[in-house]
């Protein structure tokens, strides 16, 4: 990749009332191996939401997949919408230039991302040359003001810099005004700040949390990181083995994950920072699994403290966890939902005083797309916290 | 875990364990193309304990590691091996190296795929010239020590996942019974869900064998929970040491508390950086390129690449080498380094304006 697939005509104009992102039934197979497999999800305008996953989840194929960014060798079914409209289904030049402008990508390694023999600023200004059609010198100046935007300190020099000449962080920088230089509907950010100190990764989502006020784009943000999560996510989801297991309003997923990979995830983190000093680490066994063709029952049993009979035969499906919360505990008043449904809030809508108790019970499955729908896919979802 | 054969000999009594380290630096400077990577640092690891080493890109971690393994000398200052300077001699420096065990960041890149489990875990038997007739029962054994009990010895690293390479990795670096296990960022490229079981590994080595860790790494939470004593560095200084539960607890250090601060939320109700207000936190060019290019343009390339920085200071001898980015700084700051107190409790910081702690 290199001058990054990012940017977009017009930001969310009056147009946009479509989520930023809806994905339907998504399955992107390599090799006749699902790396994502049947996943649904929604982003809506101004909303973040957070993937969250590790090796093989299929998280990244995911991203590329949304974008359509992935080779021909990959195959992608299900439908993916971007402000409503389907990529798939225009013809592959029309598709590359609007995807231009519907989607904005930050990419984890912008070294690898960014051309290293172009000027950024260049590199900036070449969209707005492409897509905007302005002339050089317009669409130079253009490309200072998209990286002031990104508050970089004197930005007419760094405009002029190779890549290799900025830090990591600035590096990261450009990529996000690259990606957000045309105002999309939608960005995707594929752990972008995985390689930074803690210290820049916390200017990048300090930046990131203001631009999206600025803009009201919708962010999907992949992840393996819930520190990064509870920063910045509306709502998360969680991955495991090509599918969502569990997703929901993000402060709700921190106070009572139902799934026992997100709880076993939680745990550990929260055990890091409270733990004594040389005592032993709650740990997960055993390791995520690799890409398989035949899989029975649910990929987590292996690793599971909750596995029985049923989990190694059945995969679970996504359900609706509302009642089951309310009930407090118990698989009895689980029912399946349709899909779409899921994790949709307005933003800031999941708050954290919200004791989970008071929560609205979900009417109908998915028939009100604001309300915080919590799904978990597995046997016996327990309430902890 | 069995240890095959131990070959510490406990020279120190318990009590004095922290009196006479296994490994200690002394005032330890190392330059680059007259840049400095390390610049007068002083730490101690005690027999038994793990030193946890704690700062981001540039800060000088990992030229510690290379001088803790011999692969390179200071330039000014001393390192010690219980109590002795480190040899000269390449045939004495090898023999010194069964006592230091590592494990590297990334086990992608640290295991040869072409060599078989057998070969990889035997290597240091190999390259210390003890490789006997029992190596596959000791190869073996080790492999049992660190989880991989069934994993047969013709295997190729492919095979196993990184959590599975980062335990033969550990195997390696514990077949000639090492008195050190160097830690080099062990976790940082593995999976959630399976950092903690490396670690635990790792914890239990260290209690079972008497094994001191010199453990390094960006992330507070895990160093903190790991190391008994932190040293956290800033540039190729100790910025702070002492008690880990007291240095994560309650820095001294502006520069400690800074990491801190950039440490993510637990919770979304929590959240730290990502409020959005109206003005946002500007990282200068300088400052940014400074901190970052010391790591990736290894130090030398900072003046070429400097196109940004229009000056670039090299950490001076004269100032705090944080000055730039501590909202504390005054300018006693950019005219004095700050020498190292250290406080009745054990710790000790270089800063002339410390926090309250």
């Amino acid at each position: 990749m290199s001058a990054a697939p990012a940017m977009a005509t017009s930001g969310p104009g009056p147009g946009s009332q479509a989520a930023a992102l809806e994905v339907d039934g998504l399955r992107v197979c390599y090799g006749g191996l699902p790396a994502v497999d049947d996943v649904s999800l929604r982003v809506e305008p101004g909303q973040v939401a957070a993937l969250i996953g590790e090796t093989s989840s299929g998280k990244s194929s995911l991203a590329l997949g949304v974008a359509r960014l992935l080779p021909s060798s990959a195959i992608v079914t299900g439908q993916v919408e971007i402000a409503g409209t389907d990529l798939a289904e225009l013809p592959a030049r029309e598709a590359r230039r609007r995807r231009a402008s519907l989607v904005g990508y930050i990419a984890q390694d912008a070294m690898a991302a960014l051309n290293p023999v172009i000027p950024v600023g260049r590199q900036i200004a070449e969209l707005f040359g492409v897509h905007r059609g302005m002339h050089r010198a317009e669409a130079g100046a253009q490309a200072v003001r998209e990286l002031a935007r990104v508050r970089i300190d004197r930005p007419e020099r760094v405009a002029r810099a190779y890549p290799h000449q900025l830090s990591g962080g600035m590096r990261q920088r450009v990529m996000i005004a690259m990606a957000m230089a045309l105002s999309p509907p939608l960005l995707i950010a594929d752990e972008p700040t995985t390689a930074l100190d803690v210290s820049t990764q916390a200017e990048i989502l300090g930046l990131v949390g203001q631009l999206q006020a600025e803009t009201g784009s919708g962010i999907l943000w992949i992840t393996h990181d819930m520190g990064v999560v509870a920063e910045l996510a509306d709502v998360v989801a969680v991955m495991y083995a090509g599918r969502i297991v569990e997703q929901g309003p993000a402060s709700d997923l921190f106070d009572h994950p139902m799934h026992p990979y997100t709880q076993g995830l939680l745990r550990t983190r929260r055990d890091l920072r409270t733990g004594r000093p040389g005592a032993p680490l709650y740990q997960i066994e055993g390791s995520p699994p690799a890409l398989s063709a035949q899989r029975r029952g649910c990929a987590f049993a292996p690793r599971c403290a909750r596995r029985t009979e049923i989990c190694t035969e059945r995969v679970p499906e996504l359900m609706t966890q509302d009642q089951n919360l309310q009930a407090g505990n118990g698989p009895s008043g689980a029912s399946p939902s349709r899909p779409l449904a899921a994790a949709a809030s307005a933003p800031g809508n999941a708050s954290a005083a919200d004791p989970p108790s008071s929560r609205r019970p979900l009417g109908p499955a998915g028939t009100d797309l604001l309300t915080a729908s919590w799904l978990a896919a597995c046997h016996h979802p327990e309430v902890s916290s | 875990m069995t240890a095959p054969a131990p070959n510490i000999e406990p020279e120190v009594q318990d009590g004095r364990r922290d009196a006479a380290p296994v490994l200690h630096f002394e005032s330890v400077s190392k330059y680059y193309r007259g840049l400095a990577a390390l610049d007068q640092v002083t730490l101690s690891l005690g027999r038994g304990r793990a030193l946890g080493l704690v700062g981001e890109s540039g800060s000088g971690k990992s030229t510690c590691v290379r001088l803790a393994l011999g692969l390179e000398r200071p330039t000014s200052g001393r390192l010690t091996f219980r109590g002795a300077d480190y040899p000269r001699s390449r045939r004495r420096l090898r023999t010194l190296r069964r006592e230091v065990g590592f494990v590297l960041q990334d086990p992608y890149d640290s295991l040869d795929p072409r060599m078989r489990l057998r070969e990889i875990v035997s290597e240091p038997l190999r390259a210390q010239r003890l490789r006997g007739r029992d190596t596959d029962r000791l190869v073996a054994e080790m492999l049992r020590a660190v989880g991989l009990g069934d994993a047969p010895l013709d295997s190729y690293p492919a095979r196993y996942s990184g959590g599975g390479r980062q335990r033969i990795a550990i195997a390696r670096a514990l077949i000639t019974d090492p008195a050190v296990l160097i830690c080099d960022e062990p976790t940082s490229s593995l999976d959630v869900s399976v950092q903690a079981q490396i670690v635990n590994l790792l914890l239990d080595a260290k209690r079972s064998r008497d094994l001191s860790l010199l453990f390094v790494s960006h992330d507070l939470d895990l160093i903190g929970r790991v190391a008994d004593t932190l040293v956290v560095m800033y540039r190729g200084r100790v910025m702070e040491s002492g008690p880990a539960e007291l240095v994560r607890s309650r820095p001294r250090h502006p520069y400690t508390k800074s990491l801190h601060d950039a440490v993510p939320a637990d919770h979304p109700a929590r959240r730290k950086v990502s409020t959005p207000g109206p003005a946002g936190p500007r990282e200068s060019a300088e400052s940014a390129v400074l901190r970052e290019s010391a790591a990736q343009a290894k130090l030398a390339v900072l003046a070429e690449s400097a196109v940004l920085a229009e000056s670039p200071v090299p950490p001076g001898p004269d100032c705090c080498v944080f000055a730039s980015r501590c909202a504390a700084a005054q300018a006693r700051c950019y005219a004095e380094r700050p020498p190292t107190v250290t406080e009745a409790d054990g710790r000790s910081h270089a800063c002339f304006f410390p926090l309250a702690g």
